[in-house]
């Protein structure tokens, strides 16, 4: 066949296919003319598809091994007749015998004696199962050999596997409870002998219609001590394949990295038992055994429905934790945890009612929904048995934590706004919480889906605590799980659930924040308290607003920030009264007004967020955020009295907003109290080591308190961090070239303007390198097009004035100055202390702007 | 096949660089790349094939992804990923097709055929490896890309989904390709 035909023969039988079966015949007489070669081809390709059934869809290895299965039903082995299989269990097949001398029937597993490794771990596993005594453990009745197989011969369960017994919907939770109890105490019975079940899953759990549990296949299981003596090489190559092809589902993290399983890794796998019987599927899912792992080692587990008590979901979550060390040590311990009173066992209304008895919660008014859940999580919190486990280990009490990102469990991740606002916003409020200090938010967003335990975390941050957690979402229902956990131990101080509308978000988030102050048994001041008590109601689409606003904000380019303006501005048109929009807006057109981003004169953005901020502060006169974007108006407004009260003031509501320790740095610059100024950056540096914005300040801060060496390897942690950050490159530029280094300073201020696509201000900029750097030339040709581009467009004069001053021109360097003071560009608050300024410090001109600007000299 | 390749274990860094180095066009680095996945595969299929490995049910495309977790692990890079995937299911393909040409030879030379070899209804009764590889290769010829989906999909066990970023190409277009694909190789088959 020429490739024109086959071309031509592949279209028409897609075509062919789409018809009804009875009109392709005319289809193809219609379409192939007189082409009876095609014709033909395609008449019988239609009817190979037609006939070719399952043709090729096992793959190639599957089939293979399908086939190679010898039938033995109808032989007699030893004493034993063997009849229907039963399964494939652990490394053989099981089949329903008939043992004759003792008439009765057995279950009997059998391997090819052909296979020494196989016989070997059958030996292993009678050894280990016929060792363990336990009513919830399958006896092992005799091992032996013959008919050319080994065999196990073992009590014949009759029933189901559990995996069969669970309907779509899951188990009703009471006995999904019972049969967890009867697993674990097979589990316990093991673990206590220094056995390892190793491939718990609800096919090797069998429940007789009794409801009675035996637990099969201890085939994998290896003593405890086994793995320290045994030999790595051969139990990584007959585990491995087995294990993945099986029971990945069930795998914990460490075995999946290769690392030895032990108690642990059956406690992992009680909690996949445990969670599939409650909701009739596993917590992981993947489409391919590689996602699946990618999951398993790195992903949330799926969230439980809310039906599932709040204890319960405390405990499956301690058993699916990545770290072995956070899990129960053993399944006695999980036994005993699944036996505590509260989970499960009483009803719903006993629960609420022995709650309401010890615990008032604020807020009555808050809907039905959220109360239980609340309710739910303080029975939980009543519990002895949880007092016990939030007791705090060391006793002392937690100064400074960092909030994980929440991941975002939707499966969507439109919704990442969503968790990265809640997250945010516990910062916020944990934040104003007066003795603690709060990892912000840049370097908190940094830990998203790390690998790192909590004690490194702990370390890396110097924090007493981590709370960490997930959010999903349906529609319009929200659930938030959050743990706080001591760093140091890695302990659970305390976890949380909350379920509600959308609508409910705030009440959330606040009761979180509660939670989690509880936990730490943080010391709430009463104005504290009062703030936390502040209920704001919010309308949901505002709200939702302003969390997308918050996440494009934290982008921070030009672009990034025009959309943030659109979302509060929305934000704020859905709830006029939420105070946090209005303080972001301002933010952003603050941020818009810069001489770094330079999209639009400050003459124009600053009334703006004035008029916003104060709006803000007229809602919530508390609002740290608030009153530290007033203090940054007045600051570039030369207000300089009024600026550093507003600041000091967000500071004190808010010690941990890493954002106004700078933006007071950034005053006491101006001020040149330079030694205060780089203490307060040193704050934010400590509240958020990871943030590019925060270490260049901390950097240009030091540059400018003359510490030029120092300031380079911030400029250079900060690249490090994000080698896209415009405003490092310039900085370093600029550090650089006072250092005499004019081709690695211009590189700086080249990729700068690249990574801008050639923004007006990055041109300004590297206009003054070249003239800086004796490129004159270079410089005046784009001096010449900035001048073009500021007939079409707005472009900062400050930048445009420092090029004509840097090329010399200083007629025209101050002409272009007073521009920027007119606009009040944030420029030239920096006027007394910018180092380039230096030569014309004695110029008469000069003076005069120091004076009106109200500067020292 | 002659000697097999005496294939060392190796650390999942040597892989994934040379993965990568093929990727950024070092043929080199293909050329020795292919017989470390090759000794990975054999093994894990000779395995099963020969009934050594624990009795699991063998999940039909866990063969391929469990190589690349071994040999590479969950750190690579998708598109190494992608380009492992296309190399092991070639080399499936020829071990799978080689085992059953072994066992074609083996049953003609043997005056008494083993009790066990007796009792396997081999894999060649449902579908003739053999003569498959042949008709894939004309196939090929014809429409290379249709060729490459039953590699993948036949012979490696990936999914629809995974082909077609193994391929670069939309999954309906997959499915259009594996559709065609599959009633040609059936009508060719059935032929003789």
């Amino acid at each position: 066949m020429t490739p024109e035909r086959w071309q031509r023969v592949k279209e028409l039988f897609h075509d062919a296919l789409e018809r009804p079966a009875d009109e392709r015949a005319a289809f193809l007489a219609e379409t192939c003319g007189d082409d009876a070669e095609a014709r033909a081809a395609l008449e019988r390709l239609l009817d190979a598809h037609a006939r070719a059934d399952d043709f090729l869809e096992t793959p190639a290895v599957g089939t293979a091994i399908e086939a190679s299965r010898p039938p033995l039903t109808g032989r007699v082995i030893g004493h034993y007749e063997v009849r229907g299989r039963l399964g494939v269990g652990g490394m053989g097949e099981v089949y329903e015998a008939y043992d004759r001398r003792l008439k009765r029937s057995v279950a009997i597993k059998l391997v090819p004696s052909s296979d020494p490794r196989a016989q070997a771990r059958l030996w292993r596993e009678a050894e280990h199962a016929s060792g363990l005594n336990h009513p919830n453990i399958c006896v092992v009745h005799e091992i032996g050999e013959a008919e050319g197989h080994a065999y196990i011969v073992m009590e014949h369960v009759r029933g189901r596997p559990l995996a069969e017994a669970i309907p779509e919907e899951g188990l009703p939770v009471e006995r999904a409870l019972g049969y967890a109890l009867q697993i674990t105490g097979a589990l316990a019975e093991a673990h206590e002998h220094g056995i390892v079940h190793r491939d718990l899953k609800s096919a090797n759990v069998m429940v007789t219609p009794e409801g009675r549990v035996k637990v099969l296949d201890f085939g994998l299981a290896r003593r405890l001590a086994d793995s320290v003596s045994g030999p790595p090489v051969e139990t990584s190559s007959w585990t491995m394949p087995g294990m993945i092809a099986g029971t990945l589902s069930y795998m914990a993290p460490e075995v999946l990295r290769g690392e030895r399983a032990d108690a642990r890794s059956d406690v992992w796998a009680m909690g996949i038992v445990l969670h599939e019987m409650l909701t009739g599927e596993r917590p992981f899912a993947g489409q391919t055994p590689f996602e699946l792992s990618s999951v398993i080692l790195s992903g949330s587990p799926r969230p439980l429905p809310s039906h599932v008590p709040a204890g319960l979901v405390v405990v499956i979550r301690k058993c699916l934790e990545k770290d072995p060390a956070a899990r129960y040590p053993t399944a006695a311990e999980l036994q005993a945890a699944l036996t505590a009173p509260r989970l499960g066992r009483q009803s719903l209304g006993a629960r609420l009612a022995a709650s309401l008895l010890e615990w008032r919660p604020q807020g009555w008014g808050a809907p039905a929904l959220l109360m239980i859940g609340l309710l739910l999580l303080a029975g939980l919190a009543v519990s002895p048995r949880w007092q016990r486990l939030m007791r705090l280990s060391g006793g002392g009490e937690i100064q400074s934590l960092v909030v994980l990102p929440l991941a975002n469990t939707s499966g969507d991740p439109a919704q990442d706004y969503l968790s990265d606002g809640l997250t945010e916003a516990l910062i916020a409020d944990l934040g104003t919480i007066g003795s603690l200090r709060v990892t912000s938010r840049t370097t908190a967003m940094s830990y998203r889906g790390t690998n790192k335990t909590i004690p490194q975390i702990g370390r890396e941050l110097g924090v007493d605590a981590v709370v960490e957690g997930s959010m999903a979402r349906e529609s319009n229902r929200v659930r938030i799980t959050a743990r706080l956990v001591e760093a140091a131990t890695d302990r659970q101080l305390r976890a949380l659930t909350y379920e509600g509308s959308v609508r409910e978000i705030l009440l959330l988030k606040r009761e979180a924040v509660r939670e989690i102050a509880g936990g730490m048994r943080a010391r709430l001041t009463p104005r504290d308290e009062a703030h936390l008590n502040l209920v704001r109601t919010v309308d949901p689409e505002a709200y939702e607003e302003y969390l997308k606003g918050r996440y494009y904000w934290s982008k921070r380019t030009e672009e990034s920030l025009r959309t943030a303006v659109e979302h509060f501005e929305a934000a704020v048109r859905g709830d006029p009264t939420y105070a946090p929009a209005h303080a972001a807006l301002a933010d952003s057109y603050n941020q818009l007004g810069t001489v770094m981003l330079g999209s639009a004169p400050p003459s124009v953005m600053r009334p703006r967020a004035a008029e916003a901020a104060i709006r803000a502060l007229q809602i919530d006169s508390e609002l740290a955020e608030a009153h530290a974007t007033l203090g940054f108006i007045k600051h570039y407004d030369w207000q300089w009295a009024e600026a550093e009260r507003e600041l000091r003031r967000a500071l004190e509501l808010n010690p941990s907003y890493s954002l106004a320790h700078i933006w007071y740095a950034n005053f006491l610059v101006c001020r040149k109290r330079l030694d205060e100024a780089v203490a307060e950056v040193r704050k934010a540096e400590e509240l958020d080591p990871l943030s590019m914005v925060v270490l260049t300040n901390v950097g240009w801060t030091l540059d400018l308190a003359g510490r030029l060496p120092e300031a380079v390897e911030e400029y250079r942690k900060a690249l490090e961090l994000d080698a896209g950050y415009v405003q490092a490159h310039w900085r370093l530029g600029d550090a650089y070239a006072r250092l005499g280094r004019y081709d690695e300073a211009a590189r700086e201020v080249e990729r700068a303007v690249a990574l801008t696509r050639r923004s007006p201000s990055s041109l300004a900029r590297l206009a003054q390198m070249y003239a800086k750097s004796g490129r004159r030339i270079e410089s005046k040709a784009l001096l010449d097009e900035l001048l073009v581009l500021s007939r079409r467009q707005y472009v900062s004069p400050h930048g445009i004035s420092f090029a004509y001053l840097l090329l010399g021109d200083d007629s025209r360097g101050f002409e272009w100055l007073e521009k920027a003071y007119a606009e009040r560009s944030n420029g030239i608050a920096y006027l007394a202390i910018d180092p380039e300024l230096v030569p014309w410090h004695g110029d008469p001109r000069f003076r005069d702007l120091l004076r009106r600007v109200g500067l020292p000299e | 096949m002659s000697a097999e390749p005496t294939v060392k274990p190796q650390s999942p860094e040597s892989v994934t660089a040379l993965l990568q180095a093929w990727n950024t066009g070092d043929e080199e680095a293909g050329r020795r790349l292919i017989p470390l996945v090759y000794g990975e595969l054999r093994r894990r299929a000779g395995g099963y094939l020969r009934r050594e490995r624990p009795g699991h049910t063998l999940q039909p495309t866990a063969l391929v992804h469990e190589a690349y977790l071994r040999m590479v692990g969950l750190q690579g890079h998708w598109r190494s990923r992608s380009q492992f995937f296309g190399v092991a299911s070639n080399l499936m393909r020829r071990i799978l097709v080689d085992h059953a040409r072994r066992r074609r030879a083996a049953k003609r030379d043997a005056i008494r055929v083993p009790l066990n070899e007796a009792a396997q209804p081999a894999v060649e009764r449902a579908v003739d490896l053999v003569r498959l590889d042949e008709a894939l290769t004309e196939l090929s010829a014809l429409d290379a890309r249709q060729g490459r989906v039953v590699e993948l999909r036949y012979f490696g066990g990936l999914t629809l989904e995974e082909s077609a970023e193994v391929l670069g190409v939309s999954v309906p277009t997959v499915k259009r390709d594996w559709m065609l694909a599959r009633a040609w190789l059936f009508d060719r088959l059935r032929q003789n």
